[in-house]
């Protein structure tokens, strides 16, 4: 029947149409990114029955596909979360990289050979008044250096935040998109430009965090993080935040502790504390005890033997500080009242002391996955620019940091070790303690100062002269027998306090020298016509309270030259007092002392333990590592993005549109249209034919 | 005989010619119309007289006349439409469609130029309602279609599609071999997650007391969306290990936002206590990676005290398909706080295995409560007859992670799109995704077609010569199949109309010269007398 021609004729039309749309699109969108090529498939119309035979009656456009390889795209959102992470890192790095300069004339590396040498200049010719001013100001520069380099680091963690914070906020913002485009998608499943626009978004979002893509029967996909978190269930999307410092309870089950754990400081570690024996949580004999990790419980933090630091759980009055952070346990809502009931062995606190990101959920509360150095959970973040900032600013930023400020506390210690069992040229009238004692009339072990852990049991002497003349008036130790208990001569940082050592001088000297103490620093005062010098001190308590030290300060950003030796020239300890109770303006042994520091090796403290090295040594591989890092993080980088670039170029292979090929098909459907317009005309000319048979 | 009947022959030659004419006529007038079939005028000789011959015995007949005017209900060709409610048959059977007036008069049409009215019901042009089934929802979207009742009209009043409440929620993934014992219990350490989780804090459980979990939202019979996460933690006390035989052992718990637990036991409400939200809890055995054993305990009816005590915890109940069920009974109902309860919804789980028998799918029997497993792990329950999926979770070293996950409840959608397969079941497409079958369309055949009465706008009306329609659905019997966003076209075909057109004008013109040429014998008769 002509009609059916006619019917056949018009669905080929409309079939060629179709498919000339699309791969005009296809042309049309050849350069725009994330579209996807597409293409039609066709089916035969149903055939109908005519003179009892199947007659065919044209054809059907049946579907528009997306050519896209699924296998490809997972494996593409796993290498783009990896290189995007490596690029946020080595980006980042080649500017810290920068902050620890190398070169000749500048950097910390030879700022603090400038620092030696200025002593060794010193011990060399100890009469010249320059030479001391050299070595103040050397010593200046290096401090000023420090203080630069760690604010920097600082300035560069904070910008971090800002991108991190953006990025959380971007994240959230496709979570939402994605679900809204689900909700579409389930409606709609063949709206090919809404499927192109989730793909995109998820592309997007694979640079920003690691994600895991399963996609459902019904067109939806779900987004999990790379480490299980939902992030897009269907129409609901999750949410994550950027949550400031918090401490969060882990109680065993059995425990009846109702108070809470509080701290103060940030670090840009996290602390996992779990307590090995129960009890008071307020200090004392029979407080609790807790070790600490910092890598969520891998490992802890352990003293000279390997075994686990125990801390004793205190109230609001005694703090434990770790890395900066001081923490304590309170009442449930009030940190300054103590605790009511007891802690029992088992259980943990998480302490975050750092803005962190968080994943919520409505079950179990919120999820961190800021991504934690050392542990081996996969529930944290590990991939895209998101994990590669969090990485840069707490391991690797945080790291310098931390080691940086480790160099600097041992620096200002064994500088001032030294250097306050020295005599400069002018002995003290008077002379106060650069750092504060938080407990004065606690054992000084536990007094709260700063360099308190490194004092030893021993002996201090004082060096007497008379204020006129000059001459010497003999040195004498200060006697701690009048300290009961326990009454012997040494002094010692498990027994005595602040308070007694105060006691103890005014007892050793009455007349001649007094003592006192005032906002917990130690103040040693000669009485009119007497001035003194120290002698000897094999405690280390001149350098714990700062008296005639060099340094004062104690960790990179804090470090500075002791006010009083900065004043005065003279106060620069070369020499020291002699078996006779004199000093000479020839002296060099505390010069010499100080100059072999440069390559002596040393106990070196460290957050993670001892170390022996020298501080010059130690200095140098912080400033290496950090090359090294940025260099490692370089490489990385170029790999993944590499695989990524590889992985693209396949699905582009499979998705992108070739222009040729294209031109091809458009011929093709041009051809069959033509051939269809063809069928329809000769279905005229029948038409024409039969009705021109009737005269 | 004479000359006057080969006249009167002539004239009902004209008259049925014309008449034929008509019928053609018709034919090409309707030639686009939807749906129509044509017709075809059949003719027949008249009486004849008996004439002596000198053979003997001769008849003479006296002309013809309309035996019939056949239907041709042959296939029309199709032609394409862009709505979906624009159907044809392929093959055998009418539409039916009834007059919404008082009389209710049924008619059948070939023409399914069908379209929804302003109340919702399916029409042809003349407002006549297309008559259908409807069908059984629960079959809906299974591919085998349910029918209920007797056919009526078709009518969309609900735009939605209901909510479903999740039934079941299906999870694989892998854990990693590698995780640490976050959560430890020296008395139970198969349950020191249930026993760390409090749904009385803050945050019912830290982030650093399992080892890894998956959040999956599933919905209530209300459409509203709840978080279900499943907390996963190794079992890896010395205990525990020294017993197991080279297996590696990981408890669970099922768990809802403690808030949205409207559970009622014994008359406590669980939204109080320290088991807020705890929904299961239970163990997974694996070997070599693979899972070889699942436990499961949820809270019985009976429980009483703390719920959290494992005495209070019994083995799960599986559900038809062997898979151990739970319940969060979100929406607070009563008698539906326990999976046994009479109007429980329960929840299965579906880690990769399931337990093909009845009756007793637990074993040891011995174990009716949580508190007696302590820390054996050979006398954990297991399923008896276990049967493990390829998708099955497994414990290889290589991180966890989640490789699918599903569950079947569905939140409420609004209609989209309808669409008719060639079975002619008339389905809704719902923004929720989900795809309703709605009603199937009845199609009726007649032992005698030709016996339909035409009513015209394309309609025809069953009479007692065609017998009474016989009714079906597409595609059984002798019934053909529908076609959507296909009209059929009119099946009369030009060229056949074109040639009967012809033969018609000629038998015409013979049957004028029939008549002429009598008269003009005739005269030549009255001639003969001057």
């Amino acid at each position: 029947m002509i009609k059916n021609l006619l019917s056949i004729g018009s669905s080929a039309l409309t079939a060629s149409q179709v498919a000339l749309d699309v791969y005009g699109n296809n042309v049309a969108n050849a350069s725009t990114e994330g579209y996807v090529r597409r293409s039609v498939t066709q089916q035969e119309r149903s055939s109908i029955t005519l003179n009892g035979t199947s007659v065919g009656t044209g054809t059907d456009v049946q579907s528009i596909v997306r050519n896209l390889s699924t296998f490809l795209q997972d494996q593409y959102y796993d290498n783009a979360a990896e290189a995007s992470m490596w690029s946020s890192i080595s980006g980042n790095l080649s500017f810290t990289e920068s902050l620890f300069a190398t070169d000749e004339d500048y950097g910390l590396s030879t700022q603090l050979s400038t620092f030696w040498n200025s002593w060794q200049d010193l011990s060399a010719s100890p009469d010249l008044e320059g030479t001391r001013l050299t070595t103040l100001n050397s010593g200046e520069t290096l401090a000023g250096l420090l203080n630069s380099v760690a604010s920097d680091l600082q300035q560069q963690q904070a910008l971090l935040n800002t991108g991190i914070k953006q990025n959380v906020t971007t994240a959230n913002t496709i979570f939402k998109a994605v679900a809204d485009l689900n909700t579409k998608l389930v409606a709609n499943p063949n709206s090919l430009d809404l499927a192109d626009q989730r793909d995109q978004l998820v592309n997007q979002l694979s640079t920003i965090m690691d994600v895991n893509v399963v996609r459902g029967d019904d067109g939806q996909i779900t987004i999990l993080s790379g480490g299980g978190q939902t992030l897009v269930d269907g129409g609901h999307a999750y949410e994550l935040s950027v949550e400031g410092p918090r401490a969060v309870a882990n109680l065993d089950p059995d425990s009846d502790f109702d108070g809470g754990v509080y701290f103060e400081g940030s670090s840009s570690d996290e602390f996992s504390i779990e307590f090995v024996t129960g009890g008071s949580a307020s200090g004392g004999a029979g407080a609790a005890q807790f070790k600490v990790s910092l890598d969520g419980g891998e490992t802890w933090l352990s003293d000279e033997s390997g075994d686990p630091i125990l801390y004793k759980a205190g109230g609001a009055d005694d703090k434990v500080t770790v890395d900066g952070v001081s923490i304590w346990f309170g009442d449930g809502t009030d940190p300054s009242q103590p605790a009511t009931t007891d802690i029992s062995a088992g259980d943990g606190f998480n302490i975050v002391p750092k803005s962190g990101v968080y994943w919520h959920s409505t079950t179990g509360g919120m999820v961190n996955i800021t991504p934690l150095e050392g542990s081996e959970s996969s529930k944290r973040l590990s991939g895209g620019s998101l994990a590669g900032q969090l990485m840069t600013r707490d391991e690797y930023i945080g790291g310098y940091a931390d080691d940086l400020d480790a160099f600097a506390q041992n620096l200002i210690w064994e500088v001032n070790r030294a250097h306050s069992q020295g005599a400069g040229l002018s002995p003290f009238d008077s002379v106060t303690g650069t750092y504060s004692a938080e407990h004065t009339d606690a054992p000084l072990a536990e007094s709260g100062l700063d360099f308190a852990d490194r004092v030893e049991s021993g002996g201090l002497s004082l060096a007497l002269y008379d204020a006129d003349t000059g001459d010497s008036l003999g040195v004498t130790a200060v006697d701690f027998s009048s300290i009961v208990p326990p009454g012997t001569a040494n002094f010692d940082p498990a027994v005595h306090s602040l308070e007694d050592v105060r006691d103890a001088v005014n007892a050793t000297f009455p007349g001649q020298v007094s003592a006192s103490i005032s906002n917990g620093a130690l103040t040693i005062t000669a009485a009119e016509g007497v001035q003194f010098q120290f002698a000897d001190d094999s405690t280390g308590l001149l350098a714990a309270t700062g008296i005639n030290t060099f340094f004062d300060g104690t960790d990179a950003s804090s470090i500075q030259l002791n006010a009083t030796t900065a004043a005065d020239p003279d106060r620069v300890c070369a020499g020291h007092v002699n078996g006779e109770g004199e000093y000479n303006a020839g002296d060099n042994t505390t010069a010499a002392a100080l100059s072999a520091l440069s390559d002596k090796t040393i106990d070196l403290k460290t957050l993670t333990g001892d170390d022996s090295t020298s501080l010059q040594e130690f200095l140098d591989s912080i400033v290496v590592g950090v090359g090294a890092d940025a260099s490692q993080a370089n490489t990385n980088a170029l790999y993944a993005t590499a695989l990524t670039a590889e992985v693209s170029t396949r699905q582009e292979s499979l998705s992108g549109v070739n222009l040729d090929e294209e031109l091809t098909k458009i011929m093709q459907q041009q051809n069959a249209y033509q051939a269809a317009a063809k069928l329809i005309q000769v279905a005229g000319d029948m038409f024409d034919t039969i009705l021109s048979l009737p005269q | 005989m004479s000359l006057t009947s080969s006249l009167y022959a002539g004239i009902s030659g004209l008259s049925t010619q014309s008449q034929a004419m008509s019928v053609i006529g018709n034919n090409l007038a309707n030639t686009n119309t939807i749906g129509f079939k044509g017709s075809t005028m059949q003719f027949e000789d008249v009486f004849y007289s008996a004439v002596n011959t000198s053979s003997g015995f001769g008849q003479v007949g006296h002309g013809t006349s309309v035996a019939s005017i056949y239907g041709n209900f042959s296939q029309g060709s199709y032609e394409s439409s862009s709505e979906a409610t624009d159907v044809a048959i392929g093959g055998n059977g009418f539409f039916v469609v009834a007059d919404p007036s008082q009389s209710g008069e049924t008619y059948y049409t070939r023409a399914g130029n069908f379209r929804f009215d302003s109340n919702g019901y399916l029409v042809d042009p003349n407002g006549y309602r297309v008559q259908g089934w409807e069908v059984l929802q629960s079959s809906s979207g299974t591919g085998n279609v349910k029918t209920i009742g007797t056919p009526d009209d078709i009518r969309l009043n609900n735009f939605q599609s209901p909510p479903q409440a999740t039934s079941a929620v299906s999870l694989s993934m892998n854990l990693d071999l590698g995780s640490t014992d976050n959560s430890t219990d020296a008395a139970n350490p198969f349950f020191a997650l249930l026993n760390q989780w409090d749904g009385t804090d803050d945050e019912a459980i830290g982030d650093s007391d399992y080892a890894y979990q998956n959040t999956i939202k599933v919905y209530d019979e209300n459409g509203t969306a709840h978080d279900l996460t499943i907390y996963f933690d190794p079992v890896d006390d010395d205990s525990v290990t020294s017993q197991a035989g080279g297996n590696q052992l990981w408890e669970y718990i099922v768990t809802c936002a403690p808030d949205e637990d409207g559970r009622t036991i014994g008359g406590t409400n669980l939204k109080s206590t320290s088991a807020a939200g705890l929904l299961m809890a239970g163990t997974l055995t694996f070997n070599s990676g693979e899972m070889i054993g699942m436990s499961a305990f949820t809270l019985g009816s009976g429980a009483t005290g703390d719920f959290k005590n494992l005495t209070n915890w019994i083995p799960a109940d599986v559900d038809d398909e062997g898979y151990p069920v739970f319940t969060a009974n979100f929406s607070g109902m009563s008698n539906a706080s326990t999976t046994s309860a009479t109007e429980a919804q329960p929840i299965s789980l579906d880690l990769g295995v399931r337990t093909t028998a009845s009756g007793t799918v637990w074993s040891p029997t011995t174990v009716s409560n949580a508190s007696m497993i302590g820390t054996t792990p050979t006398v954990l329950p297991r399923m008896v007859s276990p049967e493990y999926s390829a998708s099955a979770t497994t414990n290889y070293d290589n991180g966890s992670t989640t490789l699918s996950q599903s569950q079947d409840g569905y939140a409420a959608g609004f209609l989209q799109d309808i669409t008719v397969n060639t079975d002619g079941v008339v389905t809704g497409k719902y923004s929720n995704g989900q795809v309703l079958d709605l009603y199937m369309l009845t199609l009726a055949n007649f032992s005698n077609e030709q016996g339909l009465s035409r009513m015209g706008n394309n309609l025809f009306e069953a009479t007692r010569e065609s017998g009474a329609a016989t009714t079906g659905t597409a595609n059984t019997g002798t019934l053909g199949s529908v076609n959507s966003n296909t009209l059929e076209q009119s099946n009369v075909d030009m060229a056949s109309e074109m040639v009967r057109l012809i033969t018609t004008q000629r038998g015409f013109q013979a049957n004028s010269k029939v008549i002429t040429t009598a008269d003009s014998m005739l005269s030549d008769v009255i001639q003969l007398k001057r």
